[in-house]
């Protein structure tokens, strides 16, 4: 168990730093989401509308802004294990491969966390969302809906970045997967940020930790055969 | 083995004609017009069992990939991308024939109705396994990656359709007439219904069988072709 | 005791490797010796679990290699298996606990490796900046981090130059000579096959078309089995 956590730590922190030298896929993940955020402004008008159906709406756009921004992210972390020969190398130690996936999964969430964070500030100010109102729930929202995404990202980022198209595929592969959270991470941010609270919520959170804990368990069982050459 | 196989099965796409003959033949003349729907509702008889086939092999799918990475038998991916192959086919036969029922039924050619919805996304699922294979050259990874696929792909089945559901019945329902079950149903739509669902399963086993038939081949060709070149 | 057993791999459509087995006992050399697409790389691929057989198995210890096992077991491959926006330093600390080395064991283990490597002063220069035989070096310092008994060589002196591929000669040269070590390397260069290797086998088609002890081996009958077709080798 100790070894366990010790090869994740290792890649988390090997991730992050590289993240941190680079900088490579934070920047593009935060200023994509920015672009994505004011496009949608743009597209709907400013604040994306008004009344009750502007919540709904603002909340739809946050996570669809996210999950794009995240595959971007993803591709080039993933790119960056393929370019370095990271999966072999990983294959070919005696680090137990659900580790080594969660770890993964763990510095994709870190990353696209902190994109959350600044793409919540600027919900706030775009789209005048009192997003303190509710931070604690959408913390939770944001956690339960960011590790699915990272989870099924992970899986399937470190199999679209060994094909011929590379990140072509991920979106393809990993949208249709990611529905249930979509619409259980704008559901329940629209009850929150509507001001539904926990009575229109809580059934989706739960949905999304039911798919987190399903796709976690079956990802890492699975990623041993993402390794192997 | 080609041979045996041929022997063994070559009664099978005359067994399904003949099904599928009578299934059509019920659907027409057997089964009674519906009182609400009128004709329209005949399409019920390739689209409930379009539905039904592109489920079941969608499953087989998950169990040959499950068998795959447990054996990696090269033969179990060759089958599981048949059926894959044959199950988008038939989802694909479904997304076209519930719309055209929708149509004249409904009034509105989509509805986002939860099924069909699942029914799409699941759709969307498939057509990236069967593009994951298209884009990836070396044989051995392809059938581990396309396997994880597989098995991710039908674990999410049953979550999709349930967050769905619940995302349709938060929304304002459209005017869905609602058929009272199979059990209401007269005799003869239970003939059409039940020889179509045979049929079809069979017409499936066909377009299997013959896929991986096909698949087998074609490794045979490149599996040649490679030795030629290599020596 | 490292083993191929009737080991055959299929790559792309190609039988990259035909039913071949081969045992090398602890302390051998073994040089593996081949045209291009001959089949050597699959078969340290396969000795390093990084490829699993398409049939037959490979045995370590009279095992079936298992995920432990390749704690036991050194890679140098082709590609350098480092990251190249990280430090060497980095770069092994992360290799090492991804081999379940201790904090305390690692930093005396890399001092020693840098030592022998003579890549001291560059421990804390990231990969990217490092020359191709710098890199090879800080390769093969990732490879013999964990000290382990079957080191794997693909390779290890392509692309250097006459001074840099004495060096890292010389540090396998002592590898071999060390302990109860099994070394398997490929290379193109005879001379050094001769030289380092106690077992010389060459591989053609994906099958094994020599292999003897270095002293009963001679030039000419190692470069007649190069050619020798798949067919020839039954």
């Amino acid at each position: 168990m100790r070894r366990f956590f010790s090869v994740l730590s290792a890649v988390v922190e090997k991730d992050l730093r590289l993240e941190w030298r680079t900088k490579e896929s934070l920047l593009v993940m935060v200023v994509f989401a920015l672009l994505v955020l004011t496009l949608f402004s743009f597209a709907f008008g400013p604040g994306g509308g008004s009344g009750e159906n502007a919540r709904s709406l603002q909340a739809g756009i946050l996570w669809v802004s996210f999950l794009f921004a995240c595959v971007i992210g993803l591709s080039r972390t993933m790119g960056v294990e393929r370019e370095s020969a990271g999966f072999s190398a990983m294959c070919a130690s005696p680090a137990d491969p659900s580790a080594l996936y969660l770890g993964k999964v763990v510095s994709a969430a870190v990353l696209m966390g902190i994109m959350e964070l600044v793409g919540f500030a600027v919900l706030a100010v775009l789209y005048q969302v009192d997003v303190w109102k509710s931070a604690g729930a959408l913390a939770l929202i944001a956690i339960s809906a960011t590790v699915g995404i990272a989870a099924a990202g992970s899986l399937f980022a470190s199999m679209s970045a060994r094909t011929r198209t590379r990140e072509v595929l991920l979106p393809v592969l990993m949208f249709p997967v990611l529905v249930p959270v979509l619409i259980a991470a704008v559901k329940a941010t629209e009850a929150h940020l509507g001001g539904g609270g926990w009575a229109d919520s809580k059934d989706w959170i739960r949905l999304m930790l039911v798919y987190d804990v399903i796709f976690l368990v079956a990802a890492s069982l699975l990623f041993e055969y993402i390794l192997e050459e | 083995m080609d041979h045996n196989e041929r022997r063994a099965f070559g009664w099978l796409p005359i067994l399904t004609l003949v099904i599928l003959a009578f299934a059509i033949f019920a659907n027409f003349f057997i089964a009674g017009t519906d009182r609400l729907q009128g004709p329209p509702q005949r399409i019920f008889y390739i689209h409930v069992p379009s539905a039904w086939v592109a489920f079941f092999a969608f499953f087989l799918v998950f169990i040959f990939s499950i068998k795959y990475l447990a054996k990696r038998n090269p033969d179990d991916d060759i089958r599981a991308h048949a059926c894959a192959e044959a199950g988008v086919v038939f989802c694909t036969l479904v997304l076209i024939t519930g719309p055209i029922w929708a149509r004249p039924v409904w009034g509105v050619w989509w509805t986002w109705d939860a099924r069909l919805t699942t029914t799409l996304i699941l759709w969307m699922i498939y057509v990236g396994y069967l593009m994951l294979r298209a884009y990836m050259t070396e044989p051995e990874q392809r059938a581990r990656f396309a396997a994880v696929m597989g098995i991710i792909g039908f674990l999410n089945v049953p979550i999709v359709h349930m967050s769905v559901e619940w995302w349709r019945t938060l929304h304002p329902k459209p005017v869905v007439m609602r058929s009272g079950g199979l059990r209401d149903l007269p005799d003869s739509m239970h003939v059409a219904l039940w020889s179509s669902l045979l049929a079809f399963t069979l017409l499936f086993v066909c377009f299997a069988r013959k896929r991986a038939q096909i698949e087998r081949l074609n490794a045979r060709v490149e599996e040649a072709r490679a030795a030629r070149e290599g020596g | 005791m490292l083993e191929a057993l009737g080991v055959s791999r299929r790559y792309g459509w190609r039988w990259a490797l035909k039913n071949l087995s081969i045992a090398v006992s602890p302390g051998e050399t073994l040089a593996l010796l081949g045209k291009n697409g001959s089949g050597k790389t699959t078969l340290l691929k396969s000795f390093a679990g990084l490829l699993r057989p398409t049939e037959g198995a490979v045995h370590v210890n009279g095992e079936p290699l298992s995920r432990e096992a390749r704690g036991r077991i050194g890679l140098l491959s082709h590609e350098p298996m480092l990251y190249a926006g990280l430090t060497i330093r980095e770069n092994l600390g992360y290799f090492a606990k991804l081999f379940g080395m201790e904090s305390g064991e690692i930093s005396a283990r890399v001092r020693l490796l840098a030592e022998t490597l003579d890549i001291g002063e560059l421990l804390d220069e990231p990969v990217r900046v490092l020359s191709q035989g710098l890199r090879q070096r800080a390769a093969l310092a990732r490879s013999l981090l964990h000290d382990p008994e079957v080191v794997l060589l693909d390779e290890p002196f392509s692309g250097l130059d006459p001074d840099a591929a004495e060096r890292l000669e010389n540090v396998v040269r002592a590898l071999c000579e060390g302990r109860e070590r099994i070394v398997v390397f490929t290379t193109h260069d005879l001379s050094k096959a001769f030289d380092m290797a106690g077992k010389i086998t060459v591989l053609a088609g994906g099958r094994l078309a020599y292999e003897r002890s270095a002293e009963n081996s001679s030039e000419e009958e190692v470069l007649a089995a190069f050619d020798e077709s798949p067919g020839d080798a039954a």
